[in-house]
């Protein structure tokens, strides 16, 4: 059992796990187990750790990508982990942003198509989700590039893309796996400035991540020690 | 600002068409499966089906729905009304009377003869007029191969009955060819007669309106039939010829459904390596596109979308070729209902082979997919 509540009580909380417990097979070694824990809205929360320690395994499974082995994701004070996949995909769709380490563009498609993806599966307009995009693209940097293709732009122009499709919808949650891991400083501090931006408003910002110095700019870290078991760390200045 | 999480039906299909295009290789690959289907199909079983239309329509033509009412001894006494009675019935498209032969020769030139009978009934669609008009009550029509040997070619005129001079002679009003099952009424002289002058007929013909009806008829006649003795009169079905038929009909279908089998399965396993490696290339964009928030059911139905423009392209491509191809080759095409069965067989085939392999997709591990080692 591995209770590690959020020391930031006096925030409210969107996502929160109660007894989170995940193996890869019946039987086998448990990468999250008996994990008790809330992430604060309107702060980032940093998922960090070893390799194979689950930060990702965590970040999935509070995205309700994947069921628990046992235990539950909360979701606005409700058991979400065991909702229909229909169901959770559908929440995902309206609240959630996401950002991959690869940015994982559809290379056939324009900048502008892959940043309204996100939109497509929300419900929104297709032209309320273009203008959207436009004013993020711009506010990024890239709108110069809405029509070229991901492979004519660079890595740090494809993760700022990420970015803005996972800002589409004005998601209540972003959730973010290594997404400064393959890029230059310059461009990951634009990365972290969007991300810390979008908490600011409000809403919940989640990243698993390897970088140290990103970590130590969150609001919490969450520790994962490798054998299943979390550590916190609460309220280091942004 | 918050949104449904369900997607528009339109931009899933625009969705579907992007992603037709984006993955050029395996859109163009379907084309060009499903046109070859297409075209495989019609210009094999489309060409057999043509053909076993052709024979069947051949052995139809022979007599299979004509059924022949005979008082062969001329004692049944059908009496002359048979004709508009049965000719009345829902199974029978048309029935025709004929009374008993007499023989008959042209009084100005009685070298030759031929028989002549009473006709009561219009003329059927067998026999056609070539020269002349239709009779008129007391008007006589003479066939082709009669006309020759009365004499009456190339102009009409009389005949009489041979020994009965003091008789007035009919006028010959035209010639008929016949052709089918009435084909032996080329060799007679037709005399349009009032069935109220008649006392009986010796034959009645009634053409059934479907092969299948001809059994059923031949029960309705052999009950229903306006004669003083029934139980006397011979009924005569072309069951040989409906035995051939269905034969025909049977073999002929069994090898084109054989072929098309073929075809078709050949088809689906291209089209199921075409799907699983079209998938295989998207893995990472299908979880992409979960953790974006895509119901399996979503993906599922984008990507059947996607199969099924290349599919409809593939599909319109290889019929258009078929069809010209088989008008230019053979001249004959198959019905309009074989060729739209085949195509929307086709097009089932795309969805039925796709739909597992769509489905398997979508249920794949996204954390495996979307992460990086």
């Amino acid at each position: 059992m591995n209770h590690a509540a959020t020391g930031a009580t006096t925030r409210t909380s969107v996502i929160g796990a109660r007894e989170l417990t995940f193996a890869y097979r019946s039987g086998a070694t448990r990468v999250i187990d008996g994990l008790t824990l809330d992430l604060p809205t309107g702060a980032v929360t940093t998922l960090t750790g070893p390799s194979g320690s689950g930060k990702s395994t965590l970040l999935y499974l509070l995205a309700l990508m994947i069921r628990p082995t046992r235990g539950e994701v909360m979701w606005d004070g409700r058991a979400a982990s065991g909702l229909p996949d229909a169901a959770r995909s559908r929440l995902r769709a309206a609240q959630v942003g996401f950002i991959f380490q690869d940015a994982l563009l559809d290379p056939a498609r324009t900048v502008l198509a892959n940043v309204c993806d996100s939109g497509l599966f929300a419900g929104m307009p297709r032209h309320a989700a273009e203008s959207r995009a436009r004013e993020l693209l711009d506010r990024f940097g890239v709108e110069h590039r809405a029509d070229h293709r991901p492979g004519e732009i660079s890595g740090g122009q494809a993760q700022r893309v990420a970015v803005c499709r996972a800002l589409l919808t004005d998601p209540r949650v972003v959730f973010a796996d290594e997404p400064t891991g393959n890029l230059d400083a310059d461009s990951a501090e634009v990365v972290w400035g969007a991300l810390a931006d979008h908490a600011a408003r409000g809403r919940t910002v989640v990243l698993a991540t390897h970088d140290r110095e990103l970590a130590a700019r969150s609001d919490l870290e969450v520790r994962l020690r490798g054998d299943g078991g979390a550590d916190l760390r609460d309220g280091a200045p942004r | 600002m918050s949104w449904t999480g369900v997607p528009r039906l339109g931009e899933l299909v625009r969705d579907a068409l992007a992603g037709a295009r984006a993955q050029l290789a395996a859109t163009l690959t379907l084309v060009l499966v499903l046109a070859t289907v297409c075209f495989a199909v019609l210009v094999t079983t489309g060409q057999s089906a043509a053909n076993e239309a052709r024979v069947i329509e051949q052995i139809d033509s022979a007599g299979t729905r004509l059924v022949a009412l005979s008082d062969d001894a001329g004692d049944s006494g059908i009496l002359p009304t048979a004709p508009a009675v049965l000719g009345g019935l829902s199974d029978a498209s048309w029935a025709l009377g004929l009374g008993a032969a007499v023989d008959v020769t042209n009084p100005n030139l009685p070298a030759g003869r031929a028989a002549a009978r009473d006709l009561v009934g219009d003329l059927p669609p067998e026999l056609t007029l070539t020269q002349g008009r239709a009779p008129r009550l007391g008007e006589a029509i003479v066939g082709a191969r009669v006309a020759g040997t009365l004499n009456l070619v190339p102009a009409l005129g009389r005949v009489e009955p041979i020994g009965e001079s003091h008789r007035e002679p009919t006028p010959v009003v035209g010639v008929f060819t016949a052709s089918g099952p009435l084909a032996h009424l080329e060799d007679t002289v037709l005399v349009a007669t009032d069935p109220a002058s008649l006392e009986s007929l010796r034959y009645v013909y009634v053409m059934a309106t479907d092969v299948a009806v001809v059994d059923r008829l031949e029960d309705v006649l052999r009950t229903s039939t306006p004669a003083l003795e029934p139980g006397r009169l011979t009924v005569e079905t072309p069951s040989g010829a409906i035995a051939l038929r269905d034969v025909v009909a049977g073999r002929l279908g069994a090898a084109s459904r054989q072929l098309m089998a073929v075809v078709m399965g050949v088809g689906a396993v291209i089209i199921a390596v075409t799907m699983l490696s079209a998938t295989i290339a998207r893995r990472r964009d299908l979880g992409r596109r979960r953790a974006l928030g895509a119901t399996r059911s979503a993906l599922v139905a984008t990507l059947l979308l996607q199969a099924a423009v290349g599919a409809v392209v593939g599909i319109l491509l290889g019929t258009a070729a078929g069809l010209v191809t088989l008008s230019a080759t053979t001249g004959s095409l198959p019905t309009w209902r074989f060729t739209a069965g085949s195509a929307g067989l086709a097009l089932l085939l795309t969805l039925a082979t796709s739909a597992p392999i769509a489905t398997h997709a979508a249920f794949r591990d996204p954390l495996r997919i979307l992460r990086v080692p």
